[in-house]
C-alpha cells in the first residue's frame, strides 16, 4: 500500500551525487541513496537523501530517511527526517520521526505519517 | 566523495534537463538534455537525449543527438541516433548504429582563417581536418 513501507535491502546501491554547480529540472527516482549538493527543480524519490547546506530543492521529496541541511521548498514524505541548523524548509512534512536542530528555519505543516502496518 | 563530479547511480532514474555540470558520470538511466564538459556513460548506464559535450566516454547505451569534441566508444558501447564529433575512437566490440558525422565546421573555419588571414601560419594548417580526424581521443 505504501511503497516505502517495505524496506529495500539492496546493499549494492551506489549513491547518486548531484554536485554543487549542477542544475536539474525534472525528477530523480532511485532505489538507492542520493546526495544533493546542487539545485533541483522537481521531485526526488529515493531511499536515503542528504541535502547539503548550499543545496536547493524546489519540489516534493519522498524518501525513507532524509537529512536536510540546505533549502527545501515543497513537501516531504519520509519515514525519518532530520533537519539541521543550516536548513531552510518551507512546506509540508509527513514523517514518523522528526528531528529539528536549534537554529533551523522551518515554516511547515507537520503530519504524522501513517504506518502501513498499524493502519492508523 | 569528490564533489566536483556528479554521479547518477546504477539504480537511479533521472528525467529532465541537466545543466551547469562540469563532469558527470552516469551508471543509471537518464532521459535528459545535457550540456557538460565531460560525460561518462558507464557500462550499466543508459542515456537518451541531446548531448553537448567536449569529451564523451560511452561504455553503455546512448540514443539521441550528440555533439562532442572527442568521443570514445568503449567495447561495451551501444550508440543509436546521431553523433557529431571532431575526433572519434572506437574500441573493438563497440556497436554504432547511428549517423556519424564529422564536425567539419570548426576545421573549415580554421582552414579558411588560415588561408584568408594568415596564409603563412603553419600552426593553423596542422590544426586542420586531417590532423584532427587522426588525433586519438583522450
Amino acid at each position: 500500500m505504501f511503497e516505502k513501507g517495505k524496506k529495500e535491502d539492496g546493499e549494492e546501491a551506489a549513491a547518486s551525487l548531484i554536485d554543487e554547480d549542477m542544475r536539474i529540472t525534472g525528477s530523480v527516482t532511485s532505489t538507492g541513496d542520493v546526495i544533493l549538493a546542487g539545485k533541483i527543480d522537481g521531485d526526488i524519490n529515493c531511499r536515503n537523501l542528504v541535502i547539503e547546506s548550499n543545496a536547493t530543492l524546489n519540489g516534493s521529496l519522498k524518501s525513507n530517511e532524509a537529512v536536510i541541511a540546505g533549502n527545501v521548498k515543497g513537501d516531504i514524505v519520509s519515514e525519518r527526517v532530520q533537519i539541521l541548523e543550516t536548513a531552510h524548509f518551507e512546506g509540508e512534512l509527513k514523517s514518523n520521526g522528526i528531528e529539528i536542530e536549534a537554529g533551523a528555519f522551518v515554516a511547515a505543516r507537520f503530519n504524522k505519517r501513517k504506518k502501513s502496518k498499524s493502519s492508523s | 566523495m569528490d564533489k566536483s563530479k556528479a554521479v547518477i547511480g546504477a539504480d537511479a532514474k533521472f528525467v529532465g534537463t541537466i545543466s551547469n555540470v562540469k563532469s558527470i558520470e552516469i551508471e543509471g538511466v537518464v532521459e535528459a538534455d545535457l550540456k557538460a564538459e565531460k560525460l561518462s556513460i558507464g557500462a550499466s548506464g543508459k542515456f537518451v537525449g541531446e548531448v553537448n559535450c567536449d569529451l564523451v566516454v560511452i561504455g553503455g547505451s546512448y540514443d539521441g543527438m550528440m555533439r562532442a569534441g572527442s568521443i570514445w566508444a568503449t567495447q561495451t558501447a551501444q550508440i543509436a541516433g546521431e553523433i557529431h564529433y571532431q575526433s572519434l575512437q572506437m574500441d573493438r566490440g563497440a556497436a554504432l548504429n547511428c549517423r556519424v558525422v564529422h564536425n567539419w565546421d570548426n576545421s573549415i573555419t580554421a582552414a579558411d582563417d588560415a588561408v584568408t588571414e594568415a596564409p603563412a601560419n603553419d600552426e593553423a594548417e596542422t590544426g586542420g581536418d586531417e590532423a584532427d580526424a587522426e588525433k586519438p581521443a583522450k
